[in-house]
């Protein structure tokens, strides 16, 4: 009798509770050998994590001892003590020279200003009638390099003559030209030839008649020019002291570094070394302070009385910032007695130098520097406009696709706004150089919108442009998870508000929002991981110029180009060799980033998490 | 048992005539007529998928929500209002009355802010005028004393039967006439539902109430009117007792008993 015919209550139960006998390799059973092969997938990618973080840490470790044995140099070769004095004053001078040649400008432009005019107006409208007669000129020019013969150049000739006059007919002329002049004008653009590579007479004319008010404006303006030349002159002869022993402290750097490549050079006696240096201490402290009488002598010498209110303007901001630096030379005074040598860098103050530096610089002859300051900042503003873009735009498209679009639209929305996703970021890349950098430049340069700060703007590839179009590359994530956030609140609390009185739009904004909030705010900071780690883009079109951007311009600071973190690392690690300094300053590049990432996305998963939890 | 009020009092305050209402080409409710007296507890009784919820949410027309559903022919009036008229305002109709759902559905904010967002939503903002209403719904819906030192703990925090109290809460904020109730115990122990219903008796006289059930003990004890669906008919109506105790109908007497499922 078969088992299955039996009635079940007497079936003999016990064989059927052993273990079967089925495949099993080394004694491993099948369904274990299928849990393992798994766990071993999960076990590879964590693997792979940790070997990142150790290749990333075995690279980066070794900088800090490298730029804090680079800067022990910087600091015993005197080097240090050079730039102590040198770039502090450079600034002062720049500063305060550039104002004084600005205000030189406007006051002699009072006085040459019509000359000038005429002269660009006449070189504009040069400009103009042989942009409107290229073509004829084009075909003459052909016909000139083929070096026919010249009976068959009379032809083109007197077409371009034709095409010249034409343009000179119809082109407005500017009313600051006489009419004696403008009938001068359109004689004289005849002799406009191809072979012809003399200025016009005319336009020599104007040359001469500026150069001549120059002349006696600048006489006329001695006291300023006088102030001028004082104030570019006020350092020389602290630059010239310094020229020495600019010289030897970089010997002294060079037999240092000769020592640390190999053991065979002689052991570098720093103190020995640096003694000249000390030595010319007091007399740079003198050159310092004849500097500052200088300042002091230019300030006496400023002209009391402008003919611009420009210049007047100018001369006041002169007049402030000279006693300024008169205090800020006592500073450099005590920096440079404080200043020891022999003081030996500390790791900390190496890494303070990385973390705060605000100078990133590389291949110099001088001295490098890695300070991070200028990548990182210009990572975060190009992240912040790009969030402040994306956020609106993502979480507005998610509100409409999930509570307000119909089936249809949510068919179309949907799909495109998620293939944003796969545009690649070197095509976006060109879009940021070709088209949006200068759409954005020429629309800044609209009069009506000179009011907004830092228009109108001149670099074609600035930050702004980079965040947008990492806005356009966070848009997917963020709409797709604020989407989702906003699907998977419960239907019962819209049931329950509009059982309530509340009307759709309160329902949206008053519950399904503030329910999705946190999975809106992780979509936001995984659209924020996205955009700090995005390299391609940035690269081309952030304008990869690595200063601290100046933030006196106020939200402007937008349309200055700047480097990044990513970018800095894919620009310069091809080019440097292993293991040099630099490289493992790219190296503590990367583990920043990392360590970023790591935050921002720890953030969006604990925002992530929250969103699980009300739902019961 | 609340049958002592004979049926001589026809004051219907929602009167249904006719009504045919439908789920895109699925037909659920078929020629409903139904008068629902003033100041009673009414309840709807009958298999799953019989209409009675459909019915019911149709009266706040909280099944507008719905993309599909639509009314075929027939009205519900309110108080001689046709509810389905286009000068009728849902959002206005609805403040008047008010709906508890099966499973309790408190917003995932604070306790005061649950009880206080009809008023939100209908633009008050006094504070001390939010706060009287929320004191004045929570004591009727006998919840006060359990939630007044923690009106600003996060409402999901509850226990069910609180949570579901909150619900009726929240409702009665806006002091509505009718008060629509769509198995408001399904999700509950015995102990919250004892006391759900025990609430339910209290404010009986106050509201209208109209009250889906699946738990014919449920309608025994707390309403003053039965009102029995089969297959989206209204079979019979009457007076509590006399459905349960001498139904007028086989099909009625089969259900009652149990013998139809």
């Amino acid at each position: 009798m078969s088992p299955v015919s039996q009635q079940p209550a007497s079936r003999p139960l016990g064989p059927l509770l052993l273990r079967k006998k089925g495949f099993s390799l080394f004694g491993i059973t099948r369904a274990s050998l299928v849990r393992r092969f798994f766990s071993a997938m999960a076990s590879v990618a964590i693997i792979v994590l940790v070997l990142i973080m150790v290749f990333l840490l075995r690279d980066g470790a070794g900088f800090l001892s490298t730029y804090r044995a680079s800067l022990d140099v910087y600091r015993k070769s005197g080097m240090e003590l050079c730039d102590l004095l040198e770039q502090p004053v450079r600034e002062m001078q720049d500063k305060s020279t550039s104002l004084l040649r600005r205000a030189l400008a406007h006051e002699l432009a009072t006085l040459t200003g019509e000359a000038k005019q005429r002269r660009d107006a006449v070189v504009v409208l040069i400009g103009k009638v042989q942009a409107m007669s290229a073509p004829e000129r084009a075909a003459l020019e052909v016909v000139l390099t083929a070096s026919a013969p010249p009976e068959t150049l009379a032809d083109p000739r007197d077409q371009l003559r034709q095409a010249t006059s034409r343009a000179a007919m119809s082109i407005p002329i500017p009313s600051v030209l006489s009419s004696r002049e403008v009938e001068q004008f359109r004689r004289e653009l005849a002799t406009l030839t191809p072979e012809n590579t003399e200025l016009l007479p005319m336009l020599t004319a104007l040359e001469a008649e500026f150069a001549r008010q120059d002349t006696a404006a600048r006489a006329q303006f001695a006291p300023l020019s006088a102030a001028v030349a004082a104030c570019e002159q006020a350092p020389a002869a602290l630059y010239e002291t310094l020229v020495p022993l600019h010289k030897h402290a970089r010997n002294t750097k060079e037999l240092a570094q000769k020592r640390l490549s190999s053991r065979d050079q002689p052991e570098v006696h720093f103190p020995d070394q640096l003694k000249p240096i000390l030595d010319a201490r007091e007399t740079l402290l003198t050159r310092l302070d004849d500097y500052g009488s200088r300042l002091k002598q230019a300030q006496a010498a400023l002209p009391a009385e402008t003919r611009s209110e420009e210049a007047a303007e100018l001369l006041a901001q002169v007049r402030e910032l000279l006693p300024e630096q008169a205090v800020q030379t006592a500073g450099i005074r005590e920096k440079v007695l404080e200043w020891d040598g022999m003081h030996t860098v500390s790791m900390f103050h190496a890494a303070l130098g990385f973390c705060f530096g605000p100078h990133w610089i590389t291949n110099s002859p001088w001295q490098d520097f890695y300070g991070v300051v200028p990548l990182l900042t210009g990572s975060v503003l190009i992240s912040v406009i790009a969030l402040l873009i994306a956020t609106p735009l993502s979480i507005a498209a998610a509100v409409y696709t999930s509570q307000f679009a119909s089936d249809r639209e949510k068919e179309y929305i949907k799909p495109v706004i998620e293939f944003i996703q796969a545009i690649p970021s070197i095509v976006l890349g060109f879009i940021g150089i070709a088209l949006l950098g200068d759409l954005i430049k020429s629309v800044s340069h609209w009069p009506l919108l000179a009011w907004l700060p830092g228009f109108p703007i001149e670099e074609r590839l600035n930050m702004f442009n980079a965040g947008c179009l990492l806005a356009l590359m966070a848009v997917p994530t963020m709409f797709s998870l604020a989407e989702d956030a906003l699907n998977s609140v419960p239907q019962s609390y819209a049931a329950a508000s509009e059982a309530l009185g509340a009307t759709k739009l309160q329902t949206v904004f008053r519950v399904i929002v503030p329910a999705a909030l946190s999975g809106i705010l992780a979509g936001i900071l995984l659209g924020l991981g996205r955009v700090i780690g995005e390299t391609m883009v940035v690269l081309l079109v952030a304008g990869n110029r690595i200063a601290i951007p100046d933030f006196g311009d106020g939200l402007g600071v937008v349309f200055q180009p700047a480097h990044t973190l990513t970018g800095i690392i894919a620009q310069e690690l091809g080019e440097v060799s292993r293991g040099s300094g630099h490289w493992q300053a790219l190296f503590m590049v990367g583990i920043l980033l990392f360590i970023i990432s790591l935050v921002v996305n720890w953030c969006a998963r604990a925002f992530a998490r929250r969103l699980e939890t009300p739902k019961s | 048992m609340p049958t002592d009020s004979p049926s001589a009092t026809p004051h219907p305050i929602i009167s249904v005539e006719r009504f045919n209402y439908a789920y895109g080409d699925h037909q659920v409710l078929f020629d409903v007529d139904l008068p629902i007296r003033s100041e009673d507890v009414t309840a709807f009784i009958g298999p799953s998928g019989c209409g009675k919820s459909t019915l019911l949410r149709s009266i706040n027309r909280i099944n507008d929500l719905v993309d599909s559903a639509r009314v075929v022919s027939g009205t519900i009036k309110v108080d001689g209002v046709d509810l389905y008229s286009p000068e009728v305002d849902p959002i206005a109709l609805r403040r008047q009355i008010g709906m508890v759902f099966q499973k309790y559905n408190p917003f995932p904010r604070s306790i005061f802010e649950n009880a206080v967002y009809g008023l939100r939503v209908a633009g008050i903002t006094d504070k001390a005028e939010l706060m009287d209403a929320a004191e004045r719904s929570l004591k009727a819906a006998a919840l006060w004393e359990e939630v007044k030192d923690r009106l600003q703990e996060l409402a999901t925090g509850l226990s069910g039967g609180q949570q579901q109290r909150l619900c009726i809460a929240r409702a009665i904020a806006l002091q509505p006439r009718i008060l629509l109730m769509d198995e408001p115990c399904a999700a509950l122990d015995p102990i919250a539902t004892a006391k759900i219903e025990e609430l339910i008796l209290s404010l009986r006289g106050s509201y209208t109430f109209v009250i889906v059930t699946h738990n014919m003990e449920q309608a025994k004890r707390i309403a003053d009117r039965t009102t029995f669906f089969y297959k989206g008919k209204v079979i019979e109506t009457g007076d509590t007792l006399d459905l349960f105790t001498k139904p007028g109908n086989k099909l009625t007497e089969d259900y009652v008993t149990g013998r139809l499922v």
